[in-house]
């Protein structure tokens, strides 16, 4: 789920929770999961995964922004969404905005 | 995982099939509701109204020569809400008299769903399914009544769209969403025990397919719930509730962030404009075809509760 490097850069692979999150439930879990392996890590740079996933529901990515916003992860650090579906990449967009949370999205070049 | 009711509010559903004379017993108590021939909208379900008011009550399906998921899921809401009630007794349920109709309800899973209410006597689903409708469910009829119910329904859908339903892989991605963002609002939203859900696939040689997804609850419906947050408190029909729904931004909870739920329903209802989405609470319906929103006519019965129905041409 998650590869470091010696950057301090955190790879954190959605993915390897499940393939569909439909929930605000699965939202927080994720988040958490996410917060756990990173706390000991201090990456300046983390990215957040998004391929194999073929569900996320506004629910889902609300919650999971919401409780990484609210533990400051991207403060100092930057947070990358990549590899998303673009029906997926479209919502990060829309809920990133809402939200005014300074994550990146985009995929790999 | 689908949670069963408690002792308390089982209530015997027995079913009283066709005797062997081919006459249907008539019932003998006051709360009878004989359904319409077509049950097809949220217009045709007025006839669960007596399901509140009488200790024992018989549901009378036997002239149903079609039924679509939005009335499967709201005979099974209306059950429940009945079940609820301290008085409650028993629901006589009378089959179809239709053999078709009956399958169709047999292969949707309804009546697996309606054996969580209690005893469930008089028919023998295996013995029944003859002649298969053109469908094809996505998500058979399922009572959930947590988020982790729904990721197992949304998982389950996906199942279908990578196994059987390929073909129609490009509409997953908005059939997933009506589905968790509709049941996300039933569980947080709705104060019911749950809700219940049919998703399917229906085609015949006449027409294009089309999905069909329906979401029923017996809650305190959008009103009441909007009621709860002070800056809607105002709101003064079901009418004006419906409408403020789709809102973006509005919700029961006083969070900005919050209320956006259906608002990314209505934008995939929007675009193609061939779909179509019915929110049926209390005396008042909503449709929306594509971008264009109308308001039904008041009606004389309210739904005690929340009905979604969404179509979506393939």
């Amino acid at each position: 789920m998650l590869a470091n490097d010696r950057t301090r850069q955190a790879v954190f692979s959605l993915a390897g929770i499940s393939s569909t999150f439909a929930t605000r439930m699965k939202g927080q879990e994720a988040a958490a999961l996410l917060i756990e392996h990173i706390a000991s890590v201090r990456p300046a740079l983390i990215i957040v995964n998004w391929e194999g996933v073929r569900v996320a529901s506004p629910s889902f990515i609300d919650e999971f922004i919401a409780n990484i916003e609210d533990k400051r992860v991207a403060e100092p650090n930057t947070v990358v969404f990549t590899n998303a579906e673009p029906e997926i990449a479209e919502l990060l967009e829309v809920i990133t905005r809402r939200r005014n949370y300074p994550a990146l999205i985009g995929n790999p070049p | 995982m689908v949670a069963r009711l408690t002792l308390d509010q089982v209530i015997p559903v027995r079913i009283q099939a066709r005797q062997p004379d081919g006459v249907i017993k008539q019932p003998w108590n006051a709360g009878y509701m004989k359904a319409p021939t077509r049950i097809v909208s949220v217009d045709d379900i007025d006839f669960l109204r007596e399901m509140e008011t009488q200790d024992e009550a018989t549901i009378d399906l036997t002239q149903v020569r079609l039924i679509r998921p939005v009335g499967i899921v709201a005979i099974l809401a209306a059950i429940e809400r009945r079940s609820r009630l301290s008085t409650a007794k028993i629901v006589h349920f009378l089959a179809p008299s239709s053999e078709t109709v009956k399958a169709y309800m047999l292969h949707t899973g309804m009546f697996d769903v309606m054996r969580e209410f209690g005893d469930f006597e008089g028919l023998q689903p295996e013995a029944q399914i003859l002649d298969m409708p053109p469908l094809h469910p996505m998500v058979k009829c399922a009572h959930f009544t947590t988020e982790y119910d729904i990721e197992q329904l949304v998982a389950r859908m996906q199942d279908e769209f990578q196994a059987s339903l390929r073909h129609y892989a490009t509409l997953a991605p908005a059939c997933q969403l009506f589905l968790s963002e509709l049941a996300t609002n039933v569980v947080y939203h709705a104060q019911s025990n749950g809700g219940y859900v049919l998703a399917q696939l229906r085609s015949d040689p006449v027409s294009r397919p089309v999905v069909e997804i329906a979401v029923a609850d017996c809650g305190i419906g959008i009103r009441e719930s909007l009621k709860e947050n002070p800056d809607h408190a105002a709101i003064e029909n079901d009418g004006q509730a419906l409408q403020h729904s789709i809102t973006e931004g509005v919700s029961r909870l006083r969070d900005p962030y919050r209320g956006y739920g259906f608002h990314h329903i209505t934008n995939n209802i929007k675009e193609p404009r061939n779909r179509t989405m019915t929110i049926r609470s209390g005396t008042s319906a909503l449709i929306m075809t594509g971008g264009v929103i109308s308001l039904a006519a008041p009606r004389a019965i309210a739904y005690n509760g929340t009905l979604v129905s969404v179509t979506i041409p393939c």
